[in-house]
């Protein structure tokens, strides 16, 4: 560095520290003059968020490498399995399960058997010629308890 | 299964299968009920007594017994329910021939008429298959049918009859 650049810089600097602190100084007083809560509750969020397309964000976003980035075993290790167990009431899951299955199991016997009388029906109604058709249901039941 | 099938069924008479299916499970039923009785009246009185009691079944007091137990079994279901836990299994009910529930009265005449449906092989039975409205002797003694009463359970179609 030569003298002149010295004697530049010896200008230079104060002023640029006296500019800095004058900036400091207006942006102090203009942050503190400014009522921001104000200034978020005219922002119009619904109208911001209709002119972003949601689906041209999503299709640049790459799934598969930000998956990819992600430790599945580690997020696996810090799951609390015991703890979900418990709240999940799996007693009461277990009982709905297997109460539905028993109800459907209870349905196919009855609907078979009802297929193997109707069978047997039709058989007897060829061996005894009867040609009349088959009495009506009795409906009456059907709107009682 | 679909609902439809099922609906198809509702409170048409019931045949022979179905009766048959829920009639074996009734006395299985019924017959273990009256062993572990039976056992346990001889527990109770052998701990009150402390001698060794037992049923000498050569004799007619255990029949007689099984006899009334079966009375009181199915004259019971069907004049409470309307259908004995067999039944139940099976989806089907007694109801009277108008398809109206059955009195009391008439479920004590089908328990006491039902032992001779049993009489000339089974003779009384005949009825099931050949009767148009598949009823038995002693579903023409009490004026009584026997009919499927069961909904499948799909959305919308109700609870089971």
């Amino acid at each position: 560095m030569n003298s002149r650049d010295r004697a530049g810089r010896r200008w230079t600097d104060p002023a640029e520290a006296l500019a800095q602190q004058v900036t400091e100084r207006v942006v102090d007083l203009v942050v503190g003059a400014l009522d921001v809560n104000e200034l978020v509750a005219r922002v119009d969020v619904n109208a911001i968020i209709s002119r972003v397309d949601i689906d041209a964000v999503l299709r640049k976003i790459d799934l598969n490498e930000l998956l990819g980035q992600v430790d599945v075993n580690e997020l696996a290790q810090r799951i609390d399995v015991a703890g979900l167990v418990e709240k999940a009431d799996l007693g009461a899951i277990i009982a709905q399960s297997s109460g539905g299955m028993a109800r459907e199991a209870v349905d196919a016997v009855r609907y078979r058997t009802a297929g193997l009388d109707q069978v047997i029906d039709r058989w007897v109604r060829v061996l005894l010629r009867r040609k009349d058709p088959a009495p009506p249901p009795l409906l009456a039941v059907q709107a009682g308890p | 299964m679909t609902a439809q099938p099922a609906l198809r069924y509702q409170g048409h008479y019931a045949g022979a299968v179905s009766r048959l299916a829920s009639f074996v499970i009734d006395i299985v039923v019924s017959a273990g009920i009256f062993c572990v009785a039976l056992a346990a009246i001889s527990y109770g009185a052998q701990v009150i007594t402390g001698n060794l009691v037992s049923w000498n079944h050569t004799t007619g007091v255990v029949a007689g017994l099984f006899a009334a137990w079966e009375l009181a079994y199915f004259g019971f279901s069907w004049a409470t329910n309307g259908r004995t836990p067999g039944m139940a299994v099976f989806g089907i009910r007694v109801v009277r021939t108008d398809g109206a529930v059955l009195e009391p009265r008439r479920a004590t005449i089908r328990a006491l008429v039902f032992p001779f449906s049993f009489l000339f092989c089974g003779l009384g039975f005949l009825g099931i298959l050949v009767q148009r409205e598949h009823r038995a002797l002693h579903d023409l003694a009490a004026g009584s049918a026997v009919i499927y009463a069961w909904t499948a359970r799909a959305p919308g179609l109700g609870r089971e009859a």
